[in-house]
């Protein structure tokens, strides 16, 4: 275990706030190269979160933890998995109430983690990626959206912080990357099928299977970010850059946030992959499709039930139902469902009520997740996990869809969608491909290409 | 209070809201990590058996419960795979329903009964079933309340306090589930 109240602080004396000039047009021209970085769009809230180096970070993998001071290293072994609920809460309390009140602290959690407590019937590898991480940054830098002054704020004893351009931008930033696709789409078909299967058994009302996607070779990530930020502002996009990993996210969902002693989760289930030819009418009968409503409103009683663990009786309410948002590449159903905070339920407890997020499992949660588990051959990692932040009396957090995970020359990604019983295969099929579209649109953009065995592919991407 | 027994369910808690605004104290606790005597040691107001995943047989502690002395004089109140553990104990034939009805809506039409005291009819309810109990020869110690193509929709034994729903009260689909529950409450208290 790992005794967080003994982390050093964010600042020993002093902290100082200045404000900034940040140029989001060339903002990735000017982030220093120092890790951590994590780079956090938060239109929701109308503000950018900029993360820059540690004092500390934490890395806690199945078996160990890696926690980094400075630049001195400590692993200390693990004998069973880390209770993160327990992490979280005691971060909040033993550490978080200790800071200045503007402080906020990042944080990843990978999907994995949200077995939590719970045993799977699967085994298959551990991803090489922690399930955990945190870091207390040296430099905590907010902009509002649309505005060109940023605040920093930092500890005295630091140099204050400048923005200058320290690199270029390339526009063939995955020039001989290859993309491969992890199976075929017969096999992708074909497990769609046994989710079928489990649903009419009474197994599941809705599974949200994904497929993987992997670009091999070199990628200028702060470029990548430049030119898939601009393509597509999105409302819980993120780059983060450790020593360990990087991570680009383009994610549309709120997982979830809590402002005072509201909670707040926005829920997105149902997807039309936008066409050219399209009208209202489309719109409407996607609003209003049986198949649509039916994936949706199941999802809306998952999430009212799991506020409903940590919200006080009464105070869980649907206050935004059937919105349609509208991206580059598709449509989406959204909801918003809203409770009371219960006064002695802690970060880790409310986190973890809703962790992970219901529209990236389905439902009834824990029996969809053995499914998915048995499915899906590879790990999500912080595929469907959840990247946000943490403050005193409020935090906010996505869910990691529309996300490119990093290592060394390897980067992965997955793309999914909730079944039904009423799921046409074919059309499921084409929808993963339609929110793959943002993320391998700008690869092919950067110079990247299919495979030979996968050319075929392109074309749903041009 | 009232206890739910949770058969891994992702709804146990809508119905933990719903009843604790109604009757204050609720309790959920897995199937698998509950025992009879504590069951017993809560002297429940109330024991709701939630819905939840796969089929009757995989409830727990549920089946020994029903099977138990204590259950026979105990108001209990069954939903979804709730009620299909209750039509195992009976010996009803829990089978393949002829549809798969998944975060979908029905109209009810019940007879009178206590329990849908000034429920607006017909009462719109959600379901979430691939599996079901048909309606068909009921036997003489359970009165069928409301039924929809020929399946149980809701049940009341006529031998013990207990009542089974095969649709949800604590959806948001089913816009009087709160007044359904309250109703229930009374009327099982009463009994």
């Amino acid at each position: 275990m790992i005794d967080v109240s003994k982390l050093p602080d964010f600042a020993s004396g002093e902290v100082s706030t200045f404000n900034i000039d940040i140029n989001f047009e060339n903002l990735a021209q000017c982030l220093p190269e120092s890790h951590p970085l994590v780079w956090l769009e938060s239109h929701q809230n109308g503000q950018r979160l900029l993360f820059v180096d540690a004092i500390w970070s934490i890395e806690v993998y199945v078996d160990c933890i890696k926690l980094t001071l400075g630049s001195d290293l400590t692993f200390i072994a693990l004998e069973e998995r880390l209770d993160y609920k327990k992490v979280l809460n005691s971060l909040e309390r033993d550490w978080l109430t200790r800071q200045p009140p503007e402080f906020k602290m990042p944080w990843i959690l990978s999907y994995e983690a949200g077995w939590n407590g719970e045993s799977r019937r699967q085994t298959k590898e551990d991803s090489p990626l922690p399930e955990f991480w945190c870091c207390c940054p040296k430099i905590l830098i907010t902009q509002k959206i649309g505005e060109l002054q940023a605040t920093v704020l930092q500890a005295k004893q630091w140099p204050d912080f400048k923005l200058t351009p320290c690199r270029a931008i390339h526009a063939s930033y995955a020039k001989e990357v290859v993309l491969i696709a992890e199976e075929s789409k017969q096999d992708y078909l074909n497990k769609i099928n046994q989710v079928k299967q489990h649903i009419r058994q009474g197994d599941s009302f809705q599974v949200n299977l994904s497929q993987g996607f992997q670009a091999l070779g070199h990628i200028d990530l702060y470029s990548w970010a430049h030119y898939a930020f601009k393509q597509q502002a999105s409302s819980f996009g993120a780059l983060v850059r450790t020593e360990a990993f990087s991570l680009l996210s383009l994610s549309p969902e709120r997982l979830l946030a809590r402002k005072g002693e509201n909670l707040i989760t926005r829920p997105i289930a149902g997807t039309l992959p936008k066409n050219a030819q399209e009208t209202q009418q489309h719109l409407n009968d996607f609003k209003s499709h049986p198949k649509e409503l039916a994936e949706h409103n199941m999802l809306i009683d998952l999430e009212r039930n799991d506020l409903g663990k940590i919200c006080k009786p009464g105070s869980v309410v649907v206050d935004e139902y059937l919105s349609i948002e509208t991206l580059p590449h598709v449509h989406h159903l959204v909801s918003q469902v809203i409770g009371k905070k219960e006064p002695d339920a802690k970060f880790g407890d409310v986190i973890f009520a809703l962790f992970p997020g219901g529209t990236i499992t389905g439902c009834p949660k824990l029996e969809t997740m053995h499914i998915i588990d048995k499915l899906e051959k590879k790990w999500r990692s912080f595929y469907t996990g959840s990247l946000g932040y943490l403050g005193q009396g409020h935090f906010d957090s996505n869910i990691l869809i529309r996300t490119a995970i990093n290592i060394d020359a390897q980067t992965y990604m997955r793309f999914g969608g909730g079944l039904v019983w009423d799921s046409d295969p074919e059309k499921e099929y084409l929808e993963t491909l339609a929110k793959a579209k943002g993320l391998i649109h700008s690869l092919l953009d950067g110079g990247a290409d299919f495979d030979s065995d996968h050319r075929s592919l392109r074309q749903f991407f041009t | 209070m009232i206890l739910i027994i949770d058969h891994f369910d992702s709804f146990s808690h809508n119905l933990y809201q719903a009843l604790a605004s109604l009757h204050g104290q609720v309790v959920v606790r897995r199937c698998n990590e509950i025992s009879l005597s504590e069951i017993e040691a809560y002297q429940p107001d109330l024991v709701v058996l939630s819905p939840g995943p796969r089929g009757p047989e995989h409830t727990g502690i549920t089946l020994d419960y029903l099977n138990s002395k204590f259950s026979k004089g105990q108001a209990t109140l069954g939903i979804c795979l709730g009620l299909q553990a209750m039509g195992l104990h009976w010996g009803l034939n829990v089978e393949f329903a002829d549809e798969v009805v998944h975060g979908k809506t029905c109209q009810l039409r019940p007879d009178p009964h206590p329990i849908f005291d000034s429920l607006k009819v017909p009462i719109q309810v959600a379901r979430y079933h691939s599996l079901c109990i048909k309606s068909v020869a009921i036997p003489k110690h359970l009165k069928l309340l409301a039924e929809h193509n020929s399946m149980i929709m809701a049940i009341e034994s006529l031998q013990q306090p207990w009542i089974g729903l095969q649709f949800h009260p604590e959806s948001f689909l089913t816009p009087e589930g709160l007044s359904l529950l309250k109703n229930i409450l009374n009327y099982l208290h009463d009994r």
